[in-house]
Formats: C-alpha cells, structure tokens, sequence
C-alpha cells in the first residue's frame, strides 16, 4: 500500500495548497512591509516598531506562519514520497512533452532553497538586535544605531549576501511562478477559460516577487555607490 | 432438423410486447441461483451481462482485452439510429423497420426487424439516462443527422465517437454490477471450445491469457456476443483481436451458421498502400453527405486531382443513382467503386482508390464547417496518408467492415443448441444481406439491454436444468481437447509465420469471395483453402509456450478456426445463386449491372451445419416470409 | 513503394510479472516511413519468428486510436512523439534513417508488467467499478427529451468522456498519477443532469480507489494532458479537485 492514511491525495494537496496560499499571503505582506526601505529609515523603523508593538498579535502571527510552514513541509513530504514510489521502476529514457517546466521540477529544491535562506533571513533581520553594531552604519547618523534599516543596509553592503540574497528570491520567485497557479488547480479554483490566466498570472506574480524583493539589495548598493545613505 | 423461429403470432406491431408478456419468468429468488456466461464486453455483450445482473442471475463475462471497454464496438463512428421522429420528418417506428427490411435486401425475419426498430427508442432514452453525451442543439435537446441514405434524419450520434460513447455507458453498466457482485469479470480470457451436456449448452472452456491456464466454467445458459468474423479477409477495418473463434467453435459443436457469406464491404476507407499494411482504417460514411465520388473519364489521365477539369471527371454514382446519388446504401457504393477501378478508372498507386473530394463542399460552406463536421476524419486521414483533404481530394477504396451472416438464432435469440444465445454482429438476425449505416449499435444494445433479459428467463424456466460441475466429462474432454490442440500448434514448428497464413487466406477470400463472387472462383476458393489449411497445419512456427502470455499462439489459434470457418462461407456464397445486398454473384445481374435477386428460390436462410473438417457442411433452409412489406426490386436509382 | 529507413530498437524485454526484465538491442531494417508504429513491431516480429526468437508482445486492438489498448513509451515519450496520437496512429516518416529508438511499457507501481511491453492495466477497471457511472437499471430510463442539457455543458461533458482509457497520463505523469484519468469521468458525469444524485459519492469513491491502487498524487505538472492521445484538458483535475472538495466538506457537514 502506498498510501500513507492522512487524506485522500486531493485532500493533502489540497493542505499543501491551503498551507501555501497562507505563506503566500505573508510573502506578499511582507513584500509590502519591506517598500518602506524606499521611503528611509523612519517608515522602515517605524514599520518594525509598529509591528513589534503588536505583541502577543504579532506572535500568534507568527505561530501562525510557523504552522503553515510545517504543515506545507510536513505535506509535501508525504506526497513526494508517495509520489516517489509510485513510479515502480524507472524509466530508461525520461522525456517531457512540455506539460512541466523547470519551475515544476524543481519545486521541492525551490522551496528548500527558500527554507535555507529563512534561517540566515531570521537570524540576519527579524531576531536581530535592532539597536545594536550591525545597526550603526559607519558615518551615518552621528554614530547613532539606525535600527532596522542600519541592519539591511550594512547587510546589503556584503557581496556575499547579496548574492545569496537574490539567489534566494529567485527561488521563491521560481516557486511562487508555479506555486499559485498549482493551489488554485488543486482548490479547483481554476477552470477551463481561467487555466491559462491564472497560470500566466502565477509567473508574472513570481517574478514580480522576486524582482520586488531583489530589488532592496539593488537600492541599497546604488544608493551607496551615488547618493549615500543621506542620514 | 426443421427450424423454428417461433416466431409470435397476431399482428406485427404487437408482436413483441404480447410475447414479453406470454413467456416464462423466473422467480426473483431464484434467479441468483442461476449462473449465465457471457462472452465478449461489446455493446451486447456488457449490456447483456449488466442487465441480466440487475435482474439478480449470477453472470460471468469474458473477454479478451485488458479490459471490457476495448471491445470493437468503440470504433463506430457514425451513429446509432433511432425511430423517435424528434426531427417531424415523418419517421416512425414503421419507417425504420421498413428500411432496415428492404436495406437488407429482404433476407431478414420482418419480425426481429421490427422489434429492432420498436425498441430503438428505449435504447435513446437508456443511454442517455447513463450519462451518455450524445451530440445536443442549443436547446438542449438532442441533434440527429441523416445517415448512410436515409430519407429521414434519425441517427444520435456524439461527434465521431457514438460507438465509443454507447460502449463506455454499457462498460458502466457492467462495472457497476461487478462492484455490487452481480458480474465476475474475466478480461484476458478467450473462449476456447463450448460445452455441450445431453445437448444443452452448459459452460466453456476459456485459456487465461496471461497464465496460459486452460480452464472450465459451467452455467445455466451461455450467450456469445463475440461479434464477427470479417478479419477473414485478414485486411479489414476490424480490430486486430477480432475473431470467429467462439462462435465457431459452438458451431464445431452444433450450433448452426446462417448466411456466412453476407459480408459487408464499407465504401470510404484508406485504400492500401503497401504491402506490410495489416489493418484498414474506416471513415465514417457520413462524409458522403458532402463529398463527391469521381474518377477520371479518362483511365490514362494521370493529372493530379485538382488539375482534373469537372468536365473529365466522372461523377459516377451521381449519373447512376440521381436520386440518392453519393448516398446509395454501402454495397451499393462500393461495388460501384469496384467496377470503376476493375476497369482501369482507378487512381492511387496501385489504382485500386477512387476520389472523395470535397471542394464544391467547402466552397459551399466554408472550410470552418467542413471542419467542424469531419475534422476528427480529415485529421485521420491526414495523419495515415500524409495529405491534406481540405487541399486534394481524399481517395477511398471499399474494406470488410461486418459481418451479417453469424450464427442462426430463433426470435428470443436462442441457437438451434438450446441454451446458447447469440447476441450482436455474432448472430444473423437482423440486417439481412446488407446492413444500414447506424444500424448496428442499434442491434447490439437492442439483444443486450433489452431482449436477452427477457427471454433468457424464459429458457431457464422452461428447462429443467441439472446441476452440472467442471468436473463433468464432457468439460474434461473439452479441456483436454483445447490443451493438445495447443500444444500441437506450438510443436508444429514450421517455416511460416500465423501472419503469413492469414493473409494468404484473406487474399484469398477478398479475391475470391469478397466484394463480388463467381462460381468459378468460389470453386477455385473450395480448392484453395484447405491446402493452406495443411499447409498451416505442417509448416506453422508458433513460438513461445503455452504457460505464459503468448500473442502468436492465440492468432495461431484463431487463424486455425479461420481456416475452417472460411471453407463454410465459400459454400454459402456458392449455394447463393442470386445477388442481394453484399453478396454479388457476377453471373446473376441485370443488364445495367444491377444486382439480381432471386426470390422464387433464395427467400430463405441459409443455416449450415457441421459435419467436420474440410467436409461439405449440411444446409438447413429456413423460409422467409414478407407479410408486411412486399417484396420489391431494391432500386435507389 | 514507398521510402524506407533503418532503426535499432531498444526493447524492454520481461518474461513474466516476476521476471526483472532487461534492455534487448534489435535491428529494424527497410521499415517502409508509411508504415504505423505497431506495423513496424508486426513486421520486427515476423523477423524474430522466422529467426527462431519469441516476438515481442504488445497490446493493440482496434489501431484506430479509439479503442485504448495499445501504448508504450517511446524514447520517453508516452505513445511517441507526436502529440494527441496513439501508438498506432502514429507513422514512421516520423523518425529518420538510422535513430535509436528506446521502447519501454508503461511504469507505475498501479500497472504491473505482464510480458515485454505488456501492462496489466486493470487498476482503471476497478477505478470505474468504484463509482464511474450512473447507477440506473435498464429498463427504466425516462424519456430522452424529458430534460434538456445545455449544450456547451454536452460538450465539455463530451470533452472530457472521450477518454480512451490508455494510461498514457499515467505513464508520462513524473508521479505516476491517474488523476487525469479519473476526472474525465468524475468531470463527464458531474456536468450532466444524470450524473447529479452520485455526485459527491462518485468523486469520494473513485479517488479512494485511486489512492488505494497506488497511483502517485498529482503535483500540477500537467504531462497528462501534454501526452493524452484525445488532448483532455487539466482544466477537469480541477473540477475534480473542487468535486472531491465539495463532497468532503458536504460528507462532514451533512454526514
């Protein structure tokens, strides 16, 4: 038996889809959050206070998160290996007729890739000490702490991380191309006139994203090298 | 051995309802008690084992696909006809029987056939009660066509895929019986031999394809719904697996076979193009309703098609036959085609296609429509031939497509072998020397759905059946018999492969005894065909064993039946001398080449009886009478 | 007399369900390019014969397209290269003097190979007995007009019945999943007035039996409708999905 007892398959892909859909919501917000890098270090800081404020809110959020995280892993394990078994033997000559594409394919290593980089994202900004050196930017603010937006942009002056900051949401871009289109198949949201809107609205949504997010490095390391900080 | 149709008196149209009405019925809480085998998944076959499971017999189905679903009944294409007169064209339950009787060439029972056209219209409202998705207007309701010559449009039909359709709700039926355990299915089995017990049929002898094991299953009753036999001809529009095996095997054991040599020729096929070929593609006739058939006026005009002025074409069947023109019934059309290219007017490679051209159609109405009309059959044709339809013209050439002749069933549709049915393309019934196009899934799902679980019952109430086990000796011979049968056609170990005898032997028979016969070449045929027979019997290579999934040895096997099937249907065409329907006998036409019914002596059936290998089989007559409808000259000039 | 080219096939070779099976090189030579796919094994075959080696088996039938039996993959492309054709309907002009040509049965843990390229497919069978159908008794059935469909819902009910029931979804699935195939069915007969009254059980049951022949769960990849002879769209995995949904939530709620 290869079935593993937790749902029908609809119902666990369904899971993954539901599960996603949560994450994909955040991905967004917190897309959102971040634009207030552009508008400089008050809106950015005041944005994390704001949310910091939220307290006990903030932290139900964020178990929130964390179970739709697990819940989509956990998920999507299952399936994979379900799926992984079900072939039996494998084939000799593995060809596509173009049904999937890249972003499919590699959909468990996207998403690995992304759950990687959300430990040295948590560690890097959200759990950081906000006032504390990484902070300080060298020559801004009198030496003072610029909270948040001090930590991204010394982060973002690291050739080391930009790389793999952006490698990172290339990934979630990568996943998310794929990603809403295949939650709103497995909802059965999509149907035949929508099939092919959704699906082109899943990628233009995935790169949106990961140009959105690639694009604060950029600013942060074009605004260095021209105008400066300005504080 | 007189035959009886029992056929019920008082008037026709009241016929099968009193009949119903008078014969046995089974008490509901025996029925389970009874065992019924079913052989073949076709439309007759699957809807005969679901509804006989409905009514509580306990029902073992065989077939010899993968699964019941691939039965050739899939491949119709057209449509099924119906009496409803949805269409207020004047069509009615009369009209339909009528044109099946005289379509026919009236050598079919006038009773069986109005029985057809009376449950025609239960057949519509079943399938579409299954969820069958027949072709809908924009009201809802459901569309019909004119098919194949009629003067009414009666044919339902879903798209080009009716037979698939009719097929996958009949399929539907029959799983749903299997989960609620009415029916024990057995695909990849093949019927290898009957069993006859004190001159009952009582069970069969099957091999398991996969296993090899050879095996008994007895029964109450034991209908064949195994379809028919025209991959005699070894290149037909039959699917490969198609075979005359089971019923000639009930024949080998007494079941009569009526009117063998009533083939059907269907006019628009893909000619053959090369020699490797094994199978001839079909399209559906109902691209005549807006193609046009012609050849050059000029045999040696070898001008491509489009560059064939109208004035040296022949639009022959359009001169011939101005009333229905490209519409003639099949057999009209294809010996048509026949003699065209017989004297030197055909086109192609080998000169054996005439032209289908549908330019004037599409400079009518549009490409668009012609599309939407026949895409799925220009994109087949394409696809094979490697030529655009909607760019030049199509070229067809006749192939056997179904068999009218099957075994000789009375009116419950029971062989002269009590016990044994016969359902569908496999008995003789209803189409009589040529059948009309949307006519046989009409025939197949009327013996299935509808009479066989009437008079079924019948039977077993009127016998008293004793309790008989596989271990009966005359199981255990049949047994043994179809083990050293098969292990006598792989120790043959010969130079030549199965394919080779069979298409020697359907060469043979479509040179022969195909699309028009003459004593001589019959006589040559009754010559010819047990030498290949001997031949086969001392020069085969089967390879492989018997214990395992083993393809040469069931066409080994199926091919040996040919063999001997193939010699009966030579007498039949012989003794036939008349020209009726698909069977033309060169020296009995008018002189316009018309075909020359003879009623004075041939208004019967001809139902022949085994009397061993390679000798002359017995010939029963049974008369036919037309009370209804009065014999006339089929004329559709 | 048409064109001919050379091939070396690479066939699967198994003896029986237990046997491991392996990889047998054979030569194709002077294959006429008109000739279909299953011509050119006919004609492989007649050659092994006479040479005194045992054919290779392959299921086919009506080699028309229609009937669903015959299948096999082809330098790993379920049926071939060409899309929306089966085996059969598929012709050698489509390959060049001198290719290889890779031909493996179908893969799935669901479909056992039976002998070389030979597939027990009657996991489908099974699927189907589970609910694929409308449970109406011959003999009852109301008057065929009594209720009007739609016809844009016929066709797409048409759409999606033309499964042929090939497992060519299967095979080219990266998960070996049927889902394809079993929303054709739940997806034809949910969109017909006839189907409405089994409608939620008919998507529970058929998926359940899906899941415990042991086919893969579909990831969204879409091959199945890529390499679906009848071309049947993933839009009905939708309809199954919302179905499957639907009768879940219905089966909590109203139990």
């Amino acid at each position: 038996m290869t079935a593993i007892p937790m749902g029908t398959s609809i119902v666990k892909k369904q899971i993954v889809a539901v599960s996603g859909l949560a994450l994909v919501g955040f991905i967004l917000a917190h897309l959102a959050g971040n634009f207030n890098i552009f508008l400089g270090p008050e809106w950015l800081n005041g944005y994390a206070k704001h949310l910091e404020e939220l307290g006990p809110v903030l932290w139900l959020m964020r178990i929130g998160l964390l179970a739709a995280a697990i819940v989509h892993i956990t998920f999507t394990v299952l399936v994979t290996i379900e799926n992984r078994r079900s072939r039996g033997v494998a084939y000799a000559v593995a060809g596509s007729r173009g049904g999937t594409t890249f972003a499919k394919k590699t959909m468990i290593l996207s998403g690995l890739m992304v759950l990687s980089f959300l430990f040295l994202h948590l560690s890097d900004f959200t759990f950081a000490d906000k006032h504390g050196s990484a902070s300080i930017v060298a020559g801004a603010n009198g030496g003072e702490s610029l909270g948040l937006y001090g930590i991204v942009w010394n982060a973002f002056l690291n050739p080391l991380r930009v790389v793999v900051y952006i490698f990172a949401v290339c990934c979630l871009g990568l996943h998310l191309s794929h990603a809403i289109q295949s939650c709103t198949q497995s909802l059965g949201l999509s149907d035949e006139p929508v099939l092919q809107r959704v699906t082109f609205a899943s990628r233009v949504i995935g790169a949106l994203a990961a140009l959105s997010y690639a694009s604060i490095p950029v600013y942060v390391i074009v605004r260095h090298f021209t105008v400066g900080i300005g504080v | 051995m007189s035959l009886n149709a029992g056929i019920p008196g008082g008037p026709i149209a009241s016929k099968w309802t009193r009949h119903k009405s008078e014969i046995k019925l089974v008490n509901p809480a025996n029925k389970r008690r009874h065992t019924i085998i079913v052989v073949g998944t076709g439309l007759a076959g699957a809807s005969a084992a679901a509804s006989m499971s409905e009514l509580g017999y306990k029902v073992k189905s065989f077939c010899i696909q993968d699964s019941p679903r691939r039965a050739h009944s899939i491949a119709a294409q057209g449509g099924i006809n119906a009496a409803k007169n949805y269409q207020n064209d004047g069509d009615s339950v009369y009209r339909l029987f009528y044109d099946t009787v005289k379509g026919g060439d009236f050598r079919a029972r006038e009773a069986n056939v109005y029985r057809l056209a009376e449950l025609s219209v239960n057949i519509i409202d079943q399938c579409v009660a299954q969820g069958v998705p027949f072709a809908r207007e924009y009201g809802g309701l459901l569309d019909n066509r004119s098919f194949g010559g009629a003067q009414v449009s009666r044919t339902f039909y879903a798209r080009g895929q009716t037979g698939q359709q009719l097929l996958l709700g009949a399929y539907g039926a029959l799983m749903k019986e299997v989960a609620n355990g009415g029916v024990e299915l057995y695909p990849r089995h093949e019927m290898l031999d009957l069993v006859v017990v004190d001159g009952h049929a009582r069970g069969i002898v099957t091999r398991d394809l996969v296993s090899g094991v050879i095996e008994s299953h007895a029964a109450d009753a034991v209908v064949l719904a195994t379809g028919g036999y025209s991959t005699v001809f070894f290149l037909s529009t039959n699917a490969k697996a198609c075979n005359v095996t089971a019923t000639w095997r009930a024949h080998r054991k007494g079941a009569l076979f009526a009117n063998p040599c009533f083939t059907q020729i269907h006019p628009t096929c893909i000619p053959v193009h090369d020699k490797y070929q094994c199978k001839l593609t079909l399209m559906s006739e109902s691209l005549r309703n807006d193609g046009r058939i012609w050849v050059p006026k000029d045999p040696s005009d070898k001008r491509p098609p489009n560059e064939i002025p109208e004035s040296d074409r022949n639009y022959y069947l359009e001169e011939r036959y101005p009333a229905f023109g490209n519409l003639v019934p099949r057999d009209v059309a294809s010996r048509a085609a026949k003699a065209q290219c017989d004297e030197g007017y055909g086109v192609g490679p080998a000169g054996r296609a005439v032209y289908l051209d549908f330019r004037d159609a599409i400079d009518r109405l549009g490409k668009a429509k012609i599309e939407a009309r026949y895409g799925n059959l220009f994109d087949m044709y394409a696809k094979i031939v490697n030529e655009d339809p909607y760019e030049t013209p199509m070229m067809i050439y006749p192939a056997p497509h179904y068999a009218m002749g099957g075994l000789w069933v009375d009116y419950n549709l029971m062989s002269n072998l009590p016990g044994l049915h016969v359902l569908g393309e496999a008995n003789f019934s209803d189409h009589g020397a040529n059948r009309l196009g949307a006519s046989a899934l009409m025939q197949g799902l009327a013996d299935g759905y509808f009479i066989i679980p009437a008079t079924i019952g019948h039977y077993i109430a009127s016998e008293r059946l004793d309790k008989v086990g596989t271990d009966h000796p005359e199981f255990k011979a049949a047994e043994a018999a179809a083990v050293e049968r098969t292990r006598k056609l792989l120790a043959i170990n010969g130079k030549r492969t199965v394919d080779y005898f069979h298409r020697e032997l359907g060469m043979l028979m479509w040179d022969r005894c195909g699309m028009s016969r003459n004593a001589e070449g019959l006589q040559e045929a009754l010559k010819r065909v047990p030498e290949i027979r001997d031949e086969f019997w001392n020069n085969v290579n089967v390879p492989g064993s018997a214990e395992t999934l083993n393809q040469s040895l069931e066409k080994a096997g199926r091919v040996a039946d040919f063999l001997e099937f193939a010699e009966t249907m030579v007498y039949d065409a012989l003794h036939r001398e008349e020209s009726c329907g698909g069977h033309f006998r060169e020296e009995y036409q008018t002189e316009d080449h018309e075909a020359l019914r003879d009623d004075e002596r041939f208004c019967h059936v001809a139902a022949w009886e085994f009397q061993g290998v390679g000798a002359e089989p017995r010939l029963h007559k049974e008369a036919l009478s037309f009370d209804e409808i009065h014999l006339v000259k089929r004329s559709y000039k | 007399m048409s064109a001919t080219i050379d091939l070396t096939l690479k066939v699967w070779r198994q003896q029986d369900r237990s046997d491991a099976g392996h990889f047998e090189t054979i030569e194709a030579k002077d294959i006429s390019v008109d000739a279909s796919f299953l011509e050119m094994l006919d004609l492989v075959n007649e050659r092994l014969t006479l040479d005194g080696r045992e054919p290779i088996a392959f299921d086919h039938d009506c080699r028309e397209g229609i009937c669903g039996m015959c299948g096999a993959m082809v330098n790993g492309q379920a049926h071939g290269p060409e899309s929306k054709t089966t085996l059969c309907q598929l012709h050698m002009r489509h390959f060049s003097d001198g290719d290889t040509v890779v031909i493996e049965p179908w893969r799935s843990r669901a479909f056992p190979v039976l002998k070389d390229l030979v597939v027990d497919r009657s996991a489908f069978d099974r699927i189907i007995a589970a609910g694929g159908y409308v449970s109406v008794r011959t003999g009852q059935a109301p008057e065929a007009h009594s209720i009007p469909v739609p016809k844009n819902k016929a066709d797409l009910a048409f759409d999606a019945a033309q499964c042929i029931g090939c497992g060519a979804c299967v095979a080219a699935c990266p998960n070996a999943s049927a889902m394809l195939f079993v929303a054709a069915k739940v997806s034809h007969l949910s969109l017909l007035p006839q189907g409405q009254a089994e409608r939620r059980r008919r998507a529970r049951a058929m998926v359940a039996q899906m899941d415990r022949e042991g086919f893969g769960n579909c990831s969204n990849h879409y091959e199945c409708e890529a390499a679906c002879p009848k071309g049947i769209s993933v839009a009905h995995i939708a309809r199954l999905n919302r179905e499957h949904l639907f009768a879940s939530v219905m089966e909590k709620v109203t139990g």
